[in-house]
């Protein structure tokens, strides 16, 4: 005998299944970016460039079992959130994508070029960005409050990277204007991982409201009172 | 007798119409209703869900003291109609009934013309005849939404109408009597989709003039027609609150439960 | 192993079977009406019914108005006493009470009701032998069985529409009054005229208190007069007159069961024609 709604039930559990399959596959092409661009391996970069027709395909097929659900199953309350909270965040792993599709580019711009130091802090970050995605997705199938948390601890770490890189290059390229070019990709690069970060944080925050019921801005760094004055960046 | 107001259990602001108090109900030996205790504001919808069995017919009942006719029924506590207790000795249950009408589930019109129909609760009530009478039950047809399909045809039997034309009709012979509340118990559970459309859009209509209690075993309708909903089991109101809370993010999860359809 | 009797042929069996003994009932009645007719043949004729000897004018104008007046007496009796039954009662020992003396009035042998009646009516209340101790005495009779009749048709009125009237705030007696009743009224018609056709032929009761077999004034001229009716006459004609031909005696009896079983296809008629303008 079967459990009450246990199709629904199993269509929900599906559901996460093909996110989580998604943002593995993100996650995926945000490594193999990365990795082209330290290893100059071009091959590997126009892998991932095509990968992003999946992921979009992914993000799309996705939405439309999730409008389906709502027309078909009349669902409400934490399935109703569920369901809700699976539409946004596809929004934020497909951007995720897009952003590994610009360090690809990247890398292949930079094929030909020595690097003027190896990069070591660029992997570290990208490494610690993986880890947020993995733990965000982690949190929205397994209910989990305490990895959210965890990763809003995590993106301000990607946040001290961010700037101590900004600074690093800024003045590399203030003493050494030949490796400018190289130095200003890079800079783009950092920044498309610290941008991957905050769509992660976003993707916490909604797995948030999920499990309480209550829409709420979590990342200090998303509120418009957060101080950046003495950050690089800042105009103050 | 609890003092404080039970958790889960909102008291809507604003005026309240009708409002029960520690109100228990029993057939013979056994307790249909457990201490309910809510309060239905004034030209709302309030609607009461809950599996079978759970009491909220029985509750509906007290509101319009239509339990009195039942042998076996007790009822302990008070249900006060603009703060007063309609269970109180003084009480004139006729002139109750006048004030709080009910629609039944099925609907039940007198083997009457379509007119008769209507100008039945004005003929006891008042002494209005002739024209006067024929405005009363225009007006009355008019704001069930039926004056159009039935104007050309007042003499014939309300039988002979549809299912929805019959509750329809059914709700235009309450409002002629010119009530305050009008109790719906499971209204729509006899008629088709479309007609279940027509007549939520008119307790939408009605909203404005009427304060409306409906019982209903389809949650999607209470979701989609009330403002206040209030969610019984075994007899006991468990929760009570905005329709956008119980179905949002209900603070019991035996409420939870129900309305995720997970009941078991 | 096969069947010997296959499913369809049992069902075409139990049919058959059921049917005859439908049919067997039919049979009765068809034989009295033929035997009565054709025995009393000779003796049928407009005569017997209109004015001469040995006229049946003045025992069938006697058995109307008998039947008449036990209708009246009957029937506001018996129907308010079936609307408290069924619209007022809530149980308890005195509605219990009331059931079981009904039940047993309803078994009382029809004799024992003549002999009641001659005793209070004819004697006590002085009305002597006549039209009116005759009715009482019927009405007394036929009063079970139209009690237990309109309680039948007033529970035939569905209870949601006087939940209905109750909720549009009319009292009971007013629903009672709009909605049941009217709706009952078919069957309480029909019920009451079954009743009284009942007592058109009834002998025991009226034996003692208000038939004759001869007067010198043959019909009525109140209702403390005495009367002549049919199933009197007859029975006197049977059993201690001599010299009446057996025809007459036959056409006698035909003339009363064409009363009575006239009354009964007027019931009939009746509850069809009146049923089918009301539905619910």
């Amino acid at each position: 005998m079967r459990r009450i709604r246990q199709s629904f039930e199993e269509q929900m559990e599906k559901l996460e299944q093909r996110l989580l399959e998604m943002g593995a596959f993100v996650e995926d092409m945000l490594e193999k970016s990365v990795h082209a661009l330290s290893e100059h391996d071009v091959e590997l970069a126009r892998e991932v460039i095509r990968a992003d027709d999946t992921a979009d395909d992914m993000d799309l097929e996705i939405e439309q079992h999730c409008m389906r659900l709502l027309a078909l199953q009349q669902p409400m309350s934490k399935d109703l959130r569920i369901i809700g909270t699976v539409m946004k965040v596809i929004a934020d792993v497909e951007r995720i994508g897009d952003y590994s599709v610009d360090i690809a580019r990247t890398a292949i711009k930079l094929a030909e070029t020595a690097y003027f130091k190896p990069l070591v802090d660029i992997p570290r970050m990208a490494d610690l960005v993986r880890d947020m995605l993995r733990k965000a997705l982690e949190a929205l199938v397994q209910h989990d409050l305490q990895l959210v948390h965890q990763v809003i601890e995590e993106d301000e770490q990607v946040d001290q990277m961010w700037y101590r890189l900004l600074e690093e290059l800024e003045k590399i390229m203030q003493e050494h204007p030949e490796v400018v070019p190289q130095a200003a990709s890079l800079l783009l690069v950092a920044r498309y991982l610290e941008r991957i970060a905050d769509h992660v944080v976003n993707v916490a925050e909604r797995v948030g409201y999920m499990e309480t019921g209550k829409l709420a801005v979590l990342a200090p760094s998303h509120r418009s009172d957060y101080d950046t004055s003495g950050q690089p960046d800042s105009p103050g | 007798m609890p003092d404080s107001q039970p958790e889960n259990i909102l008291r809507p602001p604003g005026e309240i119409k009708l409002e029960t108090k520690d109100l228990d109900m029993y057939y013979g030996n056994f307790q249909a209703l457990t201490n309910v205790s809510i309060a239905m504001p004034s030209r709302r919808i309030t609607a009461l869900i809950g599996p079978s069995g759970c009491g909220k017919s029985s509750f509906l009942r007290c509101l319009n003291r239509m339990n009195d006719v039942i042998e076996q029924a007790r009822v302990d506590g008070q249900v006060l109609l603009d703060g007063r207790d309609i269970y109180s000795e003084d009480t004139d249950v006729v002139a109750l009934r006048k004030r709080v009408g009910m629609v039944f589930q099925r609907p039940n019109p007198f083997p009457m013309s379509i007119y008769e129909n209507v100008a039945y609760g004005p003929r006891l009530h008042t002494t209005a005849r002739g024209a006067e009478l024929d405005e009363i039950v225009e007006r009355s047809l008019h704001a069930a939404a039926l004056w159009d399909e039935v104007k050309d045809k007042l003499p014939q039997t309300a039988t002979d109408l549809s299912g929805g034309q019959q509750q329809r009709l059914c709700i235009a012979r309450v409002l002629a009597v010119e009530p305050e509340v009008v109790l719906m118990d499971e209204p729509c559970s006899a008629l088709d989709p479309t007609a279940t459309f027509r007549i939520e859009e008119l307790m939408t209509e009605l909203m404005e003039n009427y304060t409306i209690v409906i019982v209903t075993h389809n949650m999607y309708q209470a979701s989609r027609v009330s403002q206040y909903t209030g969610f019984f089991l075994m007899g006991e109101m468990i929760e009570y609150n905005h329709t956008e809370q119980i179905f949002e993010n209900p603070a019991d999860k035996r409420t939870d439960d129900y309305v995720r359809g997970r009941f078991g | 192993m096969m069947r010997v009797v296959s499913a369809q042929n049992t069902e075409k069996l139990a049919f058959a079977g059921l049917w005859l003994c439908a049919a067997i009932v039919i049979l009765p009645v068809l034989g009295i009406i033929v035997v009565l007719a054709w025995r009393g043949a000779s003796a049928l004729s407009w005569d017997l019914i209109g004015g001469g000897p040995h006229s049946l004018l003045a025992p069938i104008v006697g058995t109307i108005l008998l039947v008449a007046l036990t209708g009246l007496i009957a029937a506001p009796l018996g129907v308010a006493a079936a609307v408290y039954l069924s619209e007022y009662s809530r149980g308890g020992t005195l509605v219990r009470l009331i059931r079981l003396a009904i039940v047993n009035l309803a078994g009382v042998p029809s004799v024992v009701y003549g002999l009641f009646g001659l005793a209070l009516f004819v004697v006590l209340f002085q009305f002597g032998r006549s039209l009116l101790a005759g009715a009482c005495t019927l009405a007394l009779l036929v009063l079970p069985l139209v009690i237990s009749t309109s309680e039948e048709a007033l529970r035939q009125v569905p209870g949601s529409l006087r939940h209905a009237s109750l909720a549009l705030g009319a009292s009971q007696w007013q629903t009672v009054r709009r909605v049941v009743l009217p709706n009952a009224l078919p069957g309480i018609i029909t019920g009451l005229i079954l009743s009284i056709g009942r007592a058109a032929g009834e002998t025991a009761p009226i034996l003692f208190t208000a038939a004759f077999y001869s007067l010198t004034d043959p019909f009525p001229n109140s209702l403390l007069d005495p009367i002549l009716v049919l199933p009197y006459q007859l029975f006197v004609m049977t059993t201690e007159v001599p010299n009446v031909a057996p025809a007459t005696k036959w056409a006698t009896a035909f003339v009363l069961l064409a009363i009575v079983l006239g009354m009964n296809l007027v019931a009939v008629i009746l509850r069809a024609r009146l049923r089918g303008s009301r539905r619910w």
